[in-house]
């Protein structure tokens, strides 16, 4: 893999529908002032920055340009990645490689967004082709809607099902003071609520939240010095196969396979369910919370809800998945995949407060987004 | 750190606007040609790097459209959106990481398809500056006033430095604008935003690129011959034009050094042979010779008065024609990259310059140069 | 090269992104904009630590990165020096003047960093460097950089 490479320092906001009291550049400095904080540094230790945001959900362009007050990166170096939802974790993961490359030694990674100040679905849209798809793509659930479908025909899968994702994803948020929706939900709840598209109601899918993350990435010499346990990266990797919605297998998550695999590989996992100690997983949709289970290798095909239902993936279980509430309890995509890498590295450091699964050494975050992308990061307690 | 080489290159000819190609149909004439150049085959690309914008594209996740034409199916690819050669650090770093052992960068851009004032106006802070109408042009209006006011620059040597871009372009025959020119033509021509005129201002450009970087020991799976990675470095000022000294490039200089540093460079102006810098208007041009520290402040006009940055002079820059003569967005720093690439190759045909092993290459992003990346390559 | 390919008639399609939006000015910008409508003040803000009086005001010094408390806040103006200026003579659909039209940038008495504005009220060869002007004021204002028509010479003045 190269030269190793910690996470050090985390920081986020106090996600909310709309932080009227801040623009986006302090909404920036908010958790970059966190992470610095959290890892004890200052702006001289760090030597470069690397930002991600959807650019439509703002109306910036050059966000590395406009942002640079926001990230305290005067006269340092700085570049924007953008990905769309799989933006968080390919800035993360590029903050690893600033690292890993030798070039620098502590690097902040920030995802950001302020849903608040756009229309999100009219954005969306526009990721389509404006000739071939724009026309029918109408938006992220419409197309997440479609995959639900073909995955309860095919298994039998039910809406209840999913509800059990959205149920212990919302009451693990209780314990995360940062996140948007802090209230826990029941079954009945979510069945009750309003069909969007079907099958996804509206507490099946994700909110729209302004908020922001920082992560920091350091060398291996750096980290022993800041951290007492420092959450090092095990693998990376990305698969963004597809460029046409139409291209799309709605029956597999062919990208969440494909990156997992090469994931487990590189960090000389084997049997996943049983090594890993905690998931943040990206899932913007209750029924992601079986199916991509699946695509990950925890289970067979179909067998997913088995895991939710029987507790295995609760704070108790025998793999906790999402103790910071998830992509469900707060979703501000440029930092959402962020948000995952943060909250899995916090579980590794020990630093988790009230959401902390004991004993944290080996965790999974994955990114999702754009034309069914996938990203997977392993973090663990040792050095690789 | 490991030595990491360009083994690969490709460029589309730039033009005003490319009718029967999309983004797709670009990337893929850049990527296959690429592996053409090198005489490899995507199999042996370990991993890609793409460079798009959402405004220029229209379309937000603008790395979308090229997924599939870039060949970047099963494998690690990410995407950078700024100048490309921005994209090449990131290509790069992927390598010196040891994860990779080669990369693939490509970038594209179609600047005739949207509306250049509106998507340079939307660069500005919403708040402050977006409101005022403030674009590309009465940004870099504003700085090439400021290096007038502040150091003492005069448009008679921007116009020899258009003369000199667009007299460079007729040995190039990818340049959009090759043009027969004398400095009179291009003080008469019509003022666009005072003091920069017409013939000041580069154009709106079509096109794509695409370079291949290989570590030390894959290089021999291309075969051409490797041109080094030698240093890098890039900066960014403050964004607010009001809280930058836009008549002196800070980020440039900070860029530079930390390139030159890299570079084992003690003294650019005798070590470099040759450079492409990103003169997206001719004022550009000088204003960052200066920040390079080739010469002191205010010293950037008597080099070009004296003939020096003439290609056959003794510090040639941008015997490509620069991007005064062709500049797709995005695209335009890393073909900076491509050009100095041929030129230590010893490939560049008419436009190639005679002592040519070490060439700084040089990228902008955001109003007024506001971030900078600064390329050294050499053919050791 | 596919012959057929040179002999399509090349279509295009027309179309655009039509997205409104509703930007968070946030506490400190509203407190710039609201002194400017109710008050017809420009304030600005000192960092405390590397003393540079920033306009527009800042929660945190763009270089130190500290937070800057109120008791920084200062008003700066209404005069200024005119640092740089252009004179913009195309159009198009963002700009909310005709052209031609002057940008400016100029530094408020009393503030260490420039504003960008217009500068009209005046033949536009009559601008100079490092002439004095002052801020028109819209007499309705809604806070926001507009309340601020422009900015305009102060009887004939040069530094």
């Amino acid at each position: 893999m190269g030269r190793k490479v910690a996470i050090t320092g985390f920081g986020q906001t106090h996600h909310a529908a709309r932080r009227w009291d801040v623009n986006g550049l302090e909404l920036i400095q908010e958790a970059v002032a966190r992470a610095l904080e959290n890892a004890e540094l200052s702006l001289d230790d760090i030597d470069a920055m690397v930002i991600g945001n959807m650019d439509h959900f703002e109306g910036i362009n050059y966000v590395d340009t406009w942002s640079v007050e926001g990230l305290g990166a005067f006269l340092k170096p700085v570049f924007k990645v953008t990905t769309g939802g799989t933006t968080g974790a390919t800035v993360a993961i590029a903050a690893y490689y600033h690292v890993a490359s030798g070039l620098f030694e502590n690097v902040i990674a920030i995802g950001w967004e302020k849903n608040s100040e756009s229309d999100t679905t009219g954005a969306i849209i526009t990721c389509s082709d404006p000739i071939w798809d724009r026309f029918s793509y109408s938006g992220a659930i419409s197309s997440l809607a479609v995959e639900a479908s073909a995955y309860m025909k095919t298994y039998g899968i039910t809406e209840r099902d999913a509800a059990r994702v959205t149920v212990r994803d919302r009451s693990n948020a209780v314990n995360n003071p940062y996140a948007h929706l802090r209230k826990a939900v029941s079954i009945e709840d979510v069945m009750g609520s309003p069909m969007l598209t079907e099958p996804i109601k509206l507490l099946d899918i994700c909110p729209r939240s302004d908020g922001a993350a920082a992560v920091i990435f350091s060398s291996e010499e750096k980290a022993r010095k800041i951290c007492p346990q420092p959450a090092w990266i095990h693998a990376v990797s990305v698969r963004h196969d597809t460029t046409w919605f139409g291209d799309i297998d709605y029956n597999r998550l062919v990208s969440l396979e494909s990156a997992s695999k090469e994931a487990f590989k590189i960090a000389g996992i084997r049997e996943p369910f049983k090594e890993l100690d905690v998931c943040e997983l990206y899932l913007p949709y209750s029924f992601a919370g079986l199916k991509w289970m699946e695509s990950i290798g925890f289970c067979g095909p179909g067998e997913a809800p088995r895991l939710l239902w029987d507790g295995k993936t609760d704070m108790s279980g025998i793999l906790p998945v999402n103790p910071s509430g998830g992509v469900l309890s707060t979703n501000c995509i440029g930092a959402t995949g962020l948000l995952r890498v943060g909250e899995a590295a916090l579980q590794i450091m020990g630093k988790a407060e009230k959401r902390q699964v004991a004993g944290a050494r080996l965790a999974l975050a994955t990114g999702f987004g754009g034309c069914f992308w996938s990203d997977v990061l392993i973090i663990g307690a040792d050095k690789p | 750190m490991k030595k990491v080489a360009v083994v690969g290159v490709a460029q589309t000819r730039f033009e005003r606007r490319i009718v029967n190609r999309n983004y797709a149909d670009l990337i893929y004439e850049v990527t296959t040609g690429a592996l053409e150049d090198a005489g490899m085959t995507i199999d042996q690309i370990d991993n890609v790097i793409t460079v798009s914008n959402d405004f220029w594209d229209g379309r937000t996740i603008s790395s979308m459209a090229v997924m599939d034409a870039c060949g970047a199916y099963g494998k690690n690819v990410s995407t950078v959106e700024g100048d490309g050669t921005f994209g090449a650090v990131y290509g790069a770093m992927r390598i010196w990481s040891g994860s990779f052992g080669t990369t693939l960068v490509v970038a594209h851009s179609k600047s005739s398809e949207g509306s250049l004032p509106l998507i340079t106006n939307a660069m500005f802070d919403p708040l402050y500056y977006r409101p005022l109408g403030l674009d590309a042009i009465s940004s870099a209006a504003l700085q090439a006033q400021a290096y007038i006011d502040s150091r003492g620059a005069n448009i008679e040597d921007w116009a020899l430095v258009s003369v000199k871009n667009h007299g460079n372009a007729r040995y190039n025959p990818l340049a959009q604008l090759p043009m027969d020119l004398t400095i009179d033509q291009v003080l008469a021509s019509r003022l666009v935003a005072d003091p920069l005129k017409l013939l000041d201002c580069s154009p709106i450009s079509d096109g794509a690129c695409a370079i291949i970087l290989a570590e030390e020991g894959r290089v021999s799976e291309s075969k051409q011959k490797p041109v080094w990675l030698k240093g890098v470095g890039y900066a960014a000022e403050l964004h607010y034009l009001g809280d930058r000294d836009l008549s002196d490039p800070q980020a440039l200089t900070q860029a530079a050094k930390r390139a030159y540093n890299m570079a084992g460079l003690t003294n650019p102006q005798e070590q470099i042979d040759f450079f492409e810098i990103y003169d997206a208007f001719s004022y550009m041009e000088p204003l960052w010779l200066e920040g390079l520290g080739i010469c002191g402040a205010g010293g950037g006009g008597k080099l070009i008065r004296k003939g020096v940055t003439e290609m056959r002079g003794y510090l040639p820059v941008n015997s490509s024609g620069g991007v005064l003569s062709a500049h797709a967005v995005l695209v335009a720093g890393l073909v900076r990259m491509i050009e100095v690439v041929l030129q230590i190759r010893g490939t560049a045909g008419a436009h190639q310059i005679e002592r040519a092993r070490i060439g700084l290459a040089h990228g902008i992003n955001g109003p007024c140069g506001q971030s900078h990346c600064v390329w050294i390559l050499g053919e050791n | 090269m596919v012959e057929w390919r040179d002999k399509t008639e090349p279509l295009t399609y027309e179309g655009g992104i039509h997205l409104p939006y509703s930007w968070t000015v946030g506490r400190v910008g509203s407190r710039f904009f609201i002194e400017l409508r109710d008050n017809g003040r420009i304030m600005a803000a000192r960092c405390p630590k590397c003393g540079v009086v920033w306009v527009p005001p800042r929660l945190r010094c763009p270089v130190c990165f500290i937070i800057i408390e109120d008791a920084n806040w200062l008003e700066v103006g209404p005069y200024g020096t005119l640092q740089h200026f252009t004179i913009v003579r195309y159009e198009h659909a963002a700009q909310p003047m005709e052209p031609p039209f002057a940008y400016a940038l100029i530094k408020l008495d009393g503030a260490d960093r420039a504003i960008v504005h217009f500068v009209s009220g005046t033949d536009l060869v009559s601008i100079k460097q490092g002439m004095k002007v002052k801020p028109v004021l819209k007499a309705n204002r809604k806070g926001n950089i507009f309340d601020i028509a422009y900015f305009t010479p102060v009887g004939g003045q040069t530094q």
